[in-house]
C-alpha cells in the first residue's frame, strides 16, 4: 500500500456525517415525525462509526503511522500557515471510535429517553453537532482546528445543559458551565499564541519537531505553555480549580450527561495532553503539576461524591474524580494508561449514566404517566426486583467504576497506581503523593459506588413515587444501549495490551514504558483489591440494610455531622466563589455596563447616526434645487482647482 | 494702431458684457449682447483672424441674437418686463466669486506668459484657406463630430420645445 | 501694449459671464451670460493663435461656435418648455431637485 491507496478523503467524512445530520435534523425538525427524526439523528454518528472502523482498519494495515487530509489551506499570513486539516493516527482513530461508538449508542438510547419531548428534533440536532465538533477536536491537525472543536463542544455543552431553558435553574447552570469554561479557554488561547511565538508553527507534528530542536534555555517557556494548556484542560475536563460547572451541568438530559459530561467532551483535556505528549514529556514541571492536580481532584471530588443524594450528582463527582485519575496518569507520563482509562471510563460511565437515566425514567408519577424527574437516591430503593435489566447493567458499570476485577475499570486504574508506586523514589515525591492520593481515592470510589447501588437498588422503597415497569420496558432502544455499554464495560479491559502496542507509535520517544516489578505489582494489587472489597462489603451492608442507623449516627455525632455537612455542601466552595469572585465581578460588570456600554458604546453607536444626520442636514442646504447654488458650488470647485494650478505655476522650478 | 484698437474694443466689450448681465429687461440685454459680439468680432479682426471675425458676426449676431430676440418675442413680453431682480444667489456672493475667479485666472497669465511677443505671422494668417487647410487635415474627425452635434442639437431643440405643448394638451 | 492685455480682457469677460450665471434670475440673461463666457474663451484662444502664429486656436474657436450655436438652440428650447410649464422664466421656479 502506498499513500495514494489510503482513503484519505474519508477522514473528512467522520466529522462531516454528523454535521450533515445536524443540518438535516435542524432544518427538518418541524416537518418530520419523531421516528424519522430519531433515525436521521442516529444515522450521522452510526455512519461515522462505520467510516471510523473502516479507516482504523486501513490505518492498521498502512505502513505510515499517521495520515493527514488537508481540506483546504485556511490562513496564510506571514509565518502562519494554517490549513483545515485532519490527522488520523492511532490516538485519534481510537478516540474517533470511542466517540462515534459510544455516541451512537447514546443517540439510540436518546430515542427512547427523549420520546415525547417537544424539543426532540432540537435535541438530536445539538447532539449531532456535538459529535461533529468533538470529532473535529480529535482529528484536528493543528492547535487551531483543535480549538474550533474545543469551542464547538463547549457551545453544544452549553446548549444541551440548558436544553430545558424554560427552567431558570437549568439556564443558569448552562451559563455557569459556559463562563467557567471561558476562563480555561482564555488560558488555552494564550497557550496557542505563545506556542506559535515559540515554535513558529501550530501543527502538532511541527511542534513535536520544534521541541526536539529546542534549546534547554526555553524550558521555562515550554513549562509555561504546558501549564497554560493544562489550565484550559482544567476548564474543559473539570479539574481543580475549574471543576465547579460539572456538577451543575447535570441539569441537562441524562444522555447528554453520559455523552458530553462523562464519556467524551470532558476527556478532551486528557486527549489534548496525549496529543501534546512531546511537550509534556519535556516540560517535567508542568507534568508534575498535572499529576498532582489530577490526584488532588480525584480525591477531592470523590470525598464530595460520598455524601451526595442526587443520583446524577454522585456520578458527576465520580466523573471529576476519574478524570483526575486520567490526568494523574498523563502527568506521570503514562500516556497509554491515561488514554486507556479514558476509553474504559467512557464505557462504564456512559453505562452508569444511561442506567441512572433509566432509573429516573422508571419512576413515573402515577397520575400523569410521565417521568417524575426523581433523582434523589434517598427516595429510591429496592429497585432491583422491578427493573432487573437496569440493575444488571448498572452493576456492570458500578463494579467497573469501583475497579473490581474482572471489570474494565480495574485494568485501567490498577496499572496507573502501580506505575505511580513504581516510579516513586521517596514517599514525598510527586509520584509517591500521587499514588497515596490515588489509593485513597480508589477506596472513596468504592464507598460511593456501593452506597449508590445499595441506595437505589436495595433496601425498602422510601419515596412516594412508584415504579411503572411497563413504562420502562416500553423502550427497546434504551435497553439495547444499556446492554451494549454494560458489555463493553465488562469486557473493555481486554483491550489493554492491544491498545498499548497500538498507541505506541503516537508517543514516539516521549513515552517510556515503566517496567512494573512483580513485588510492586502484587503489593499494589492486594492493597487496593483487599481494601476495595472490605470497603465495598461494609458500605453495601450499611446502606442496604442499616440506612436508618447510619443516618442517626451521623446526625447525633457532631464530628461526623460536620464532616458530612462539609462534604454534602461541597466544602462551601460555591458559596466562597460567589462571595469572592462572582459578586465583585457582578459589581464590576454593572460599572462597566454603566460607563462603557451606556456611555461610551451607546455614545458612539448613537453618535454616528447623529453625526451623519447633522452632516446630511448641513449638506441638504447644497441640494436646494436652485441652479445658482449648483453653479456657485461648481465655481467654488473650479476656484480650488485654479488655486492649485496657480500654486504649481508660481512655485514651479521652471 | 493695433494696440489702440485692442484697447478701445477690449474696454467696449467689457462694458457691454457688464451691461448685458445687469439689465432687467432681456431685450436690452440682447441688444447689448449684439454690441458685445460686434466688439469682440472687431478684436478678432484686429488680431488678424479675419475669417473667425466674419464667422463670429454671421453666427452670433446673424443667428443667435436673432434667435434670442425671437424667443423673447414669443414669450409673454409684459411679464418679462415686470421682472425684478431680487438676487437669488446674492450678487455680493456672485461678485466675490467671480472676482476671485478673475484673480485666479490672472495668475497664470501674469506668471505663465511673462514675455508674450508676436512671432512672424504667415502671409495668409487668419484667412479661410489657412484655417481650412489645417482644420481639414488635422481635425477631420472633430468636424464630423461637430456636424453630428449640430444635427443632434437641432433634433433635441425640436423635441424639447414640444415638451410643454404635450403637457398642456394632456 | 502686449497681447497679454487681450488675455486679461478674455479672463474679465469669462468672470463677468460667471457673475451673470450666478446672479441672474432671468433664464434668458443666464443663457446670454453663458455666451459671454464662451466668447471670452474664444478671445483668449484667438489671442494665443496670434501669439504663437498657430492655427489651432482659431480652429478651436470655430468648434466653439458650433457648440455655442447648438447650446443656444437647446437652451432656448428648454426656456420655451420651461415657460410653458411654469408660466415664467424665473430660475427659482426650477426646484424640483430640491433635497
Amino acid at each position: 500500500m502506498n499513500e495514494t491507496t489510503f482513503p484519505t478523503m474519508w477522514i473528512a467524512f467522520i466529522p462531516l456525517l454528523p454535521l450533515l445530520g445536524f443540518l438535516l435534523v435542524s432544518l427538518l425538525r418541524r416537518k418530520l415525525s419523531e421516528k424519522v427524526l430519531g433515525l436521521l439523528g442516529c444515522a450521522g454518528p452510526l455512519l461515522a462509526f462505520v467510516v471510523a472502523i473502516y479507516l482504523t482498519v486501513s490505518l492498521y494495515r498502512f505502513p505510515a503511522d499517521s495520515v493527514t487530509y488537508v481540506l483546504y489551506s485556511w490562513i496564510q499570513s506571514g509565518n502562519l500557515q494554517l490549513s483545515l486539516a485532519f490527522t488520523l493516527d492511532p490516538l485519534s482513530a481510537l478516540l474517533c471510535l470511542v466517540i462515534t461508538g459510544v455516541g451512537s449508542v447514546i443517540h439510540i438510547y436518546s430515542i427512547g429517553y427523549m420520546h415525547g419531548d417537544k424539543g426532540f428534533g432540537r435535541y438530536f440536532a445539538y447532539l449531532n453537532l456535538f459529535t461533529s465538533m468533538m470529532l473535529v477536536l480529535v482529528l484536528g491537525e493543528n492547535l487551531v482546528v483543535m480549538f474550533i472543536g474545543w469551542e464547538g463542544v463547549g457551545l453544544c455543552s452549553y446548549l444541551l445543559i440548558g436544553f430545558w431553558y424554560e427552567d431558570m435553574e437549568k439556564s443558569l447552570a448552562a451559563q455557569k458551565a459556559f463562563v467557567v469554561n471561558r476562563v480555561g479557554d482564555f488560558a488555552f488561547l494564550i497557550g496557542i499564541f505563545w506556542a506559535f511565538f515559540l515554535f513558529g508553527t501550530l501543527s502538532f507534528e511541527g511542534i513535536q519537531q520544534a521541541i526536539a530542536r529546542l534549546d534547554t534555555f526555553y524550558l521555562w517557556q515550554l513549562n509555561a505553555i504546558a501549564i497554560l494548556f493544562f489550565i484550559g484542560a482544567t476548564g474543559k475536563s473539570a479539574q481543580i480549580p475549574l471543576y465547579l460547572w460539572l456538577p451543575d451541568a447535570m441539569a441537562g438530559p441524562t444522555p447528554v450527561s453520559a455523552l458530553i459530561h462523562a464519556a467524551t467532551m470532558v476527556t478532551a483535556g486528557v486527549y489534548m495532553i496525549g496529543r501534546l505528549s512531546a511537550l509534556y514529556s519535556v516540560a517535567t514541571f508542568a507534568s508534575s503539576v498535572v499529576a498532582i492536580v489530577g490526584a488532588l481532584t480525584a480525591l477531592y471530588a470523590a470525598t464530595m461524591g460520598i455524601t451526595q443524594r442526587d443520583i446524577k450528582k454522585i456520578l458527576a463527582y465520580s466523573t471529576i474524580s476519574q478524570l483526575g485519575y486520567m490526568f494523574l496518569a498523563m502527568g506521570l507520563g503514562a500516556y497509554t494508561l491515561g488514554i486507556f482509562h479514558l476509553t474504559t471510563h467512557a464505557f462504564f460511565k456512559a453505562a452508569l449514566f444511561l442506567g441512572a437515566g433509566a432509573v429516573i425514567h422508571a419512576y413515573v408519577r402515577p397520575d400523569r404517566g410521565y417521568p417524575a424527574g426523581l433523582q434523589d437516591t434517598y427516595k429510591m430503593g429496592g429497585l432491583w426486583r422491578q427493573t432487573p435489566l437496569i440493575f444488571f447493567t448498572f452493576i456492570a458499570g458500578g463494579f467497573s467504576l469501583a475497579a473490581l476485577p474482572p471489570f474494565s475499570g480495574f485494568f485501567s486504574k490498577d496499572p496507573i497506581l502501580a506505575t505511580a508506586l513504581q516510579k516513586a523514589q521517596t514517599p514525598f515525591s510527586v509520584e509517591g503523593l500521587a499514588w497515596f492520593l490515588g489509593t485513597l481515592t480508589a477506596f472513596c470510589t468504592v464507598i460511593y459506588t456501593f452506597r449508590l447501588i445499595a441506595l437505589v437498588f436495595f433496601g425498602q422503597p422510601r419515596g412516594d413515587v412508584r415504579v411503572e415497569p411497563e413504562h420502562y420496558h416500553a423502550s427497546y432502544t434504551m435497553g439495547f444501549a444499556l446492554v451494549v455499554l454494560s458489555l463493553l464495560s465488562l469486557f473493555g479491559g481486554g483491550l489493554h495490551h492491544t491498545l498499548s502496542s497500538y498507541l505506541q507509535p503516537v508517543w514516539g520517544s516521549s513515552h517510556h514504558t515503566v517496567e512494573i516489578s512483580h513485588s510492586v505489582h502484587e503489593f499494589n494489587f492486594f492493597l487496593i483489591f483487599g481494601g476495595s472489597v472490605i470497603f465495598a462489603v461494609v458500605t453495601f451492608y450499611i446502606f442496604a440494610w442499616r440506612f436508618a442507623w447510619i443516618q442517626k449516627v451521623v446526625r447525633d455525632n457532631p464530628w461526623w455531622w460536620w464532616l458530612y455537612f462539609l462534604s454534602y455542601r461541597k466544602y462551601f466552595v460555591d458559596e466562597v466563589c460567589e462571595l469572592l469572585i462572582v459578586k465583585p465581578l457582578k459589581r464590576l460588570s454593572a460599572a462597566l455596563l454603566k460607563w462603557i456600554d451606556f456611555f461610551l458604546i451607546e455614545g458612539i453607536v448613537n453618535g454616528l447616526p447623529k453625526l451623519f444626520l447633522g452632516w446630511g442636514w448641513a449638506m441638504r442646504a447644497a441640494q436646494n434645487g436652485r441652479v445658482h447654488t449648483y453653479a456657485g458650488l461648481i465655481l467654488v470647485g473650479v476656484l480650488l482647482g485654479l488655486l492649485y494650478l496657480g500654486y504649481t505655476i508660481v512655485y514651479s522650478p521652471f | 494702431m493695433y494696440e489702440i484698437m485692442w484697447l478701445i474694443l477690449g474696454i467696449l466689450s467689457v462694458i457691454s458684457a457688464i451691461l448685458v448681465v445687469s439689465r432687467i429687461n432681456p431685450v436690452y440685454s440682447a441688444l447689448y449682447l449684439m454690441l458685445f459680439f460686434a466688439s469682440v468680432s472687431g478684436l478678432f479682426a484686429f488680431l488678424g483672424a479675419s475669417f473667425v471675425a466674419v464667422t463670429q458676426l454671421f453666427i452670433y449676431i446673424g443667428a443667435i441674437i436673432v434667435l434670442f430676440l425671437f424667443v423673447i418675442m414669443m414669450l409673454n413680453f409684459e411679464e418679462l418686463k415686470k421682472l425684478q431682480r431680487p438676487p437669488l444667489f446674492s450678487p455680493l456672493k456672485g461678485l466675490i466669486l467671480s472676482l476671485a475667479l478673475f484673480g485666479l485666472l490672472c495668475v497664470p497669465i501674469y506668471f505663465g506668459l511673462p514675455s508674450a511677443h508676436p512671432r512672424h505671422l504667415p502671409a495668409d494668417f487668419g484667412s479661410a484657406k489657412w484655417i481650412a487647410r489645417d482644420m481639414y487635415i488635422q481635425y477631420p474627425f472633430a468636424i464630423e463630430l461637430a456636424s453630428v452635434l449640430i444635427i443632434a442639437a437641432l433634433a433635441g431643440a425640436f423635441v424639447i420645445a414640444r415638451i410643454g405643448k404635450k403637457a398642456k394638451n394632456s | 501694449m502686449s497681447p497679454n492685455f487681450l488675455l486679461y480682457i478674455g479672463a474679465a469677460l469669462f468672470s463677468i459671464g460667471t457673475f451673470g450665471v450666478l446672479s441672474c434670475r432671468n433664464t434668458l440673461i443666464l443663457l446670454m451670460s453663458i455666451e459671454i463666457m464662451l466668447t471670452g474663451v474664444s478671445l483668449s484662444l484667438v489671442t494665443f493663435s496670434w501669439i504663437w502664429a498657430n492655427s489651432a486656436g482659431q480652429i478651436f474657436v470655430i468648434f466653439i461656435m458650433a457648440v455655442a450655436a447648438g447650446e443656444a438652440a437647446i437652451g432656448l428650447a428648454i426656456i420655451m418648455a420651461f415657460y410653458r410649464l411654469h408660466k415664467s422664466v424665473q430660475t427659482d421656479k426650477a426646484e424640483l431637485m430640491k433635497g
